[in-house]
């Protein structure tokens, strides 16, 4: 029913039960096993006993309709965007964001390349940035805390943000993408 | 060695300029007519078997494209390069890829990222790096990366604070988006 | 008469998949489109250009020094490499002199580099054949060799420690007792990863005879590295075009005749043994005194002479190259970079793939350990 139409606008949750919900999202993060960028070399090292990231419940899932958070860890190339997209897109809901590194913010020192994209905000909810070039693990892990507050207190709300203003960021993501050839609601 | 592969070049090809010649290591400049002919000689009369590297220079005040072949010789470990010069417009540089099955990736990449042509390339104009690229080829001196960037992507916001603190978590990132203002006022 | 259809594509008779770029058995962020026929594959096509930057338009338009934060990152597991090989660029081009000191601290990190690449590949390697075990133990040995990193650099992953006419900085107080500390610790544990990888007899059903490279291959393709020296090649520039102090240190080019995945295996476990052994002799031969660095000039008004010149420099997946052009101005003309992993990913790769199991495709992509970055920079 989603395939070739609009997405539903999601109704606001609000009680006890919404609570009790985001609790448990918040305690099993799975993320998509997906490295876009540089950043991916530092979350392997989470994987293991020294940083242990599943004390917290996250976990690597191959593939994206299994999991929660899609991580970009660093600069986004064009030519990856659309991708990144595809993939964003078959997350089932709730999802979210954590952008890693200084290039995702406000373009790092790849702001004059041709090839990446500047400010990730304009083409994605991004819900936590991490900050650094390339972030460390505890930097990383810190993100994936505050992510978790942030479900916990119902403001991890990036995805209903990108579901209610479709249109603002389908036009960014074609001014970029030229040979645009992906189904236009690909959930 | 390597003066044995010069004096043969030398009677070869009476034109030949000297660009840098190093132990084990020699560069030499001929003429595009005989480019092909040297890197033939190299190969099978000189023992440069393989080949390393495709690259080329646009020197566009001189309104000329230099192409560079690295080859080496596995055996008593030199290397040779050998450069020609070619015109800047419509540039036609004959192709390798029969010889060398490793230069037809090096001559697509050149292909698109100079818009030198390589008749003979079965590949030729398969998409490699970029993807649905509109403007004129980018490594061109005349490509201006950062006017490109500014108009694509949007320029570069400036800091409001000078204390990193300030960006870490929540509040990162740029906010005249229309996500930023959300995490703006959630703050 | 209608168009002629390749038999390898015939979509009569073939499955058209894409490999890649979000899955977990593709090592970075590359795809490969590939044509099965029942599960054989008959055909692939490496697509590229996924981590594109535009490294080589940049580093056009910064100045000299500015392009050794931008040269590191082209290589994520091993920055070092490239920062070495930009920096030979240049002492050749201007004619610097490296102190002695410099020299082996510059060796040190290179073989540093190349241990904690090993040891992660080597992990790796299982680590497509679902023994999640190796992998894990590898990139844990490799997180010590990072701390080490983060002692005499200041950063963990991209160090940006290497400088024209020498190094940053000399080794902090008492350096030489904590590598050798890292080392033994490494060693004490290197005989279970042993265990767990080489005798296990999955791996080598899985590895033994897959991914044949074949001898002829090497001078045709170019082959360079742990691929060509699984093939019988005994090229290693360490000793064949010694750079730095390589021609000071004892050591044997490791070889083995297997071609297939597991003598790759093997080349990279043995290379492992002979960094330790590398290091511990750098340590023990290394000056105690001399500068570290020479005096540059200027450096935002540092114009580099005109010329060109390729240097070269061996990683841990075989030969770096850096073809840098200057023509006298603050900035360089023209760098290209050429990775070893460019021929191995994308004209290699596809040639092997033919006639590979589906299963296999993704433990014969890892056993070439192609890192993306360096083939799109």
């Amino acid at each position: 029913m989603y395939c070739n139409q609009r997405p539903e606008k999601p109704g606001v949750k609000k009680g006890m039960l919404e609570k009790i919900n985001n609790m448990a999202r918040a305690n099993s993060l799975w993320v998509t096993a997906y490295g876009t960028g540089c950043g991916a070399i530092e979350l392997r090292p989470l994987g293991t006993s020294r940083f242990d990231m599943e004390r917290f419940g996250i976990a690597m899932r191959p593939t994206p309709r299994q999991a929660d958070v899609l991580i970009i860890s660093g600069y986004l190339a064009t030519k990856t965007l659309k991708r990144v997209i595809r993939v964003y897109e078959q997350i089932q809901d709730p999802k979210y964001i954590i952008a890693l590194g200084s290039c995702t913010i406000n373009g790092g020192m790849y702001f004059d390349s041709y090839n990446t994209l500047n400010v990730l905000d304009k083409y994605l909810p991004v819900d936590v940035y991490v900050m650094g070039c390339m972030p460390r693990p505890e930097a990383v892990i810190d993100g994936f805390s505050l992510l978790m507050q942030k479900i916990k207190d119902g403001r991890a709300q990036g995805w209903k943000h990108y579901k209610e203003n479709l249109d603002y960021y389908r036009e960014n993501q074609k001014k970029i993408i030229t040979d645009w050839d992906l189904p236009d609601y690909n959930w | 060695m390597i003066d044995k592969t010069k004096k043969e070049l030398e009677i070869r090809f009476p034109l030949l300029k000297l660009v840098r010649e190093m132990h084990n290591y020699l560069h030499v400049e001929v003429e595009k007519a005989s480019a092909m002919d040297a890197i033939l000689m190299a190969k099978t009369s000189l023992g440069f078997k393989t080949l390393q590297l495709i690259s080329s220079v646009d020197r566009m005040e001189e309104n000329l494209f230099q192409m560079t072949w690295i080859l080496e010789n596995y055996n008593n470990e030199t290397t040779l390069l050998i450069s020609a010069r070619y015109p800047r417009e419509n540039c036609i540089v004959p192709s390798l890829s029969d010889i060398w099955p490793a230069a037809s990736a090096f001559e697509r990449e050149i292909f698109e990222m100079f818009g030198i042509s390589f008749p003979g390339n079965p590949r030729e104009g398969e998409d490699f790096l970029l993807e649905g690229w509109k403007d004129i080829p980018p490594m061109r001196r005349d490509f201006l990366t950062e006017e490109y960037s500014m108009k694509l992507y949007g320029e570069r916001q400036p800091r409001e604070h000078l204390d990193p603190r300030q960006y870490i978590g929540d509040m990162v990132g740029e906010w005249n988006t229309p996500m930023g203002q959300k995490r703006k006022e959630e703050k | 008469m209608g168009a002629v259809i390749d038999p390898a594509t015939d979509p009569k008779k073939t499955t058209h998949l894409y490999f890649g770029p979000q899955h977990p058995g593709v090592t970075g962020n590359m795809s490969i489109e590939m044509w099965f026929d029942g599960d054989q594959v008959t055909k692939a096509i490496t697509h590229v250009g996924y981590l594109h930057r535009a490294f080589e338009k940049l580093m056009e338009k910064r100045l000299w020094i500015q392009n050794f934060p931008l040269v590191c990152r082209i290589c994520v597991p091993e920055p070092d490499i490239n920062e070495e090989c930009y920096a030979m660029a240049i002492e050749e081009l201007a004619g610097i002199e490296v102190p002695e000191k410099a020299k082996w601290i510059r060796t040190l990190v290179l073989e540093l580099a190349r241990f904690a690449v090993n040891l992660m590949a080597f992990g790796g390697q299982s680590g497509t054949l679902g023994l999640h075990t190796a992998g894990m133990w590898g990139i844990t040995f490799r997180d010590f060799v990072l701390d080490l990193f983060e002692e005499l650099t200041g950063a963990r992953i991209y160090h940006i420690f290497i400088q024209p006419g020498g190094v940053r900085r000399d080794l902090p107080e008492g350096f030489e007792g904590r590598v050798e500390a890292v080392l033994k610790k490494i060693e004490e544990r290197l005989p279970e990863l042993d265990r767990l990888v080489l005798n296990n007899a999955i791996f080598k059903l899985r590895t033994q005879g897959v991914g044949i490279v074949k001898p002829e291959w090497i001078e045709e393709y170019g082959l360079v590295g742990p691929v060509a020296r699984a093939s019988g090649s005994t090229r290693d520039l360490r000793k064949d075009a010694p750079y730095e102090v390589y021609n000071q240190l004892e050591f044997d080019v490791v070889t083995e005749t297997g071609n297939d995945i597991f003598a790759r295996a093997m080349v990279r476990r043995r290379e492992i043994s002979q960094s330790m052994s590398l290091i511990r002799q750098i340590l023990k031969k290394m000056p105690k005194n001399g500068p570290v660095a020479t005096k540059l000039p200027n450096l935002t008004t540092w114009r580099v002479p005109a010329g060109e010149v390729y240097t070269r420099v061996e990683s841990s997946r075989g030969e770096y190259g850096y073809y840098v052009v200057s023509d006298g101005s603050l900035t360089p003309r023209r760098i290209h970079v050429r990775g070893p992993s460019y021929v191995h990913a994308v004209p290699l790769l596809e040639r092997m793939l033919v006639g590979a199991n589906i299963a296999d495709v993704s433990n014969i992509m890892v056993s070439l350990t192609t890192c993306p970055p360096e083939i799109e920079r």
